[in-house]
């Protein structure tokens, strides 16, 4: 999970359901997060411009301004699949799953409302800081098992 | 997919946990109360308030964007009319109404005809100068804020000290992009 600023907040090794891509999360230095970072921002800047629909179209590598372009909301190798959920509010939450689990736009946003419960309604929580939240790593964990 | 529509605020707030309104309005009273004593300065206070809105806005976006489903707002324009039909009635359970655009779209004003804040409440003579609802402003400011959009938000009118209805002055500022975390040359 990461925040507006782009650091990350929070992640899991989602065990039951990845299967190949465990050590990505295991091996995470700071390498990693600038390259996830480039490769979310790159995807979605180029989905941008893609769009057929839309007429004005900034430059490529540009930061967008919210309630400009559109964003994908997965990407599938033969070995995993990425899922991708932004909030209007700059919260991106990310799944690295099996290659053929479905659609997991609702899961995402199951997730996000966790975050909400447990997460920005913490009043010991400070907004943007790493999140350190036993009730959430559990409901969380909780409920990714049952994706599997 | 079919995307999901944005529901509307009565249906959010027909869902939400609600308390009292009575408690929630003392309450607020209480807190302001203390304030009073505690900053002595009418000016302080407004300015405690405000800042008490901002850090409640800040977190109360993400409540406010999983249980309404609203996605991105195409402008301003319409980011004010969500606010003011969605936010205020899922949140305070009142509506207020958008008014008063200025030529190019950068301001407007949320007029709440109805303000549960303030129900039991009379300004002493020697508090004229408080903003009591300051907190109000405090977070459509910083819930505005973490969606990119620097505002400005002030009381334009207010019941309490004679006028016909409470009126916000939201102005946007600028809308600020996503952030680079990484310098070019790491």
């Amino acid at each position: 999970m990461v925040d507006r600023k782009n650091a990350i907040l929070w992640r899991i090794r989602d065990q039951p359901i990845t299967i190949s891509t465990d050590w990505i999360w295991e091996q995470w230095s700071y390498d990693d997060h600038k390259l996830m970072f480039g490769l979310l921002f790159s995807l979605k800047s180029f989905t941008a411009k893609m769009d057929p629909t839309n007429v004005e179209k900034g430059n490529l590598g540009v930061p967008q301004l919210p309630g400009q372009g559109c964003s994908f909301h997965s990407f599938q190798t033969n070995t995993y699949k990425l899922s991708f959920m932004e909030s209007p509010s700059g919260i991106k939450i990310i799944l690295v799953t099996h290659p053929k689990t479905g659609d997991l736009r609702e899961s995402l946003k199951h997730i996000y409302n966790l975050y909400v419960e447990y997460v920005t309604k913490n009043p010991l929580y400070t907004p943007g800081t790493p999140i350190r939240c036993e009730l959430f790593n559990t409901s969380v964990d909780q409920y990714v098992r049952t994706l599997a | 997919m079919a995307p999901v529509a944005p529901r509307s605020g009565d249906a959010v707030f027909a869902n939400v946990e609600r308390v009292n309104a009575e408690l929630f309005t003392l309450t607020y009273g209480a807190i302001v109360r203390q304030l009073l004593t505690d900053l002595e300065e009418v000016d302080e206070v407004n300015k405690q308030l405000d800042q008490m809105g901002y850090n409640i806005g800040i977190r109360l976006i993400d409540e406010f964007l999983a249980k309404s489903g609203v996605s991105r707002c195409v402008d301003f324009k319409e980011t004010a009319e969500v606010i003011a039909k969605v936010g205020f009635k899922m949140f305070l359970g009142v509506t207020a109404s958008v008014t008063n655009w200025d030529a190019d779209g950068t301001s407007c004003s949320l007029v709440l005809e109805d303000n549960p804040l303030v129900d039991f409440v009379e300004l002493p003579d020697t508090c004229q100068g408080l903003y009591y609802c300051n907190i109000l402003s405090g977070v459509v400011r910083g819930a505005l804020e973490m969606v990119s959009m620097k505002t400005e938000v002030t009381w334009v009118r207010d019941m309490l000290r004679g006028d016909d209805a409470y009126e916000l002055r939201v102005k946007l500022l600028k809308q600020v992009p996503e952030e680079y975390p990484y310098k070019d040359d790491e």
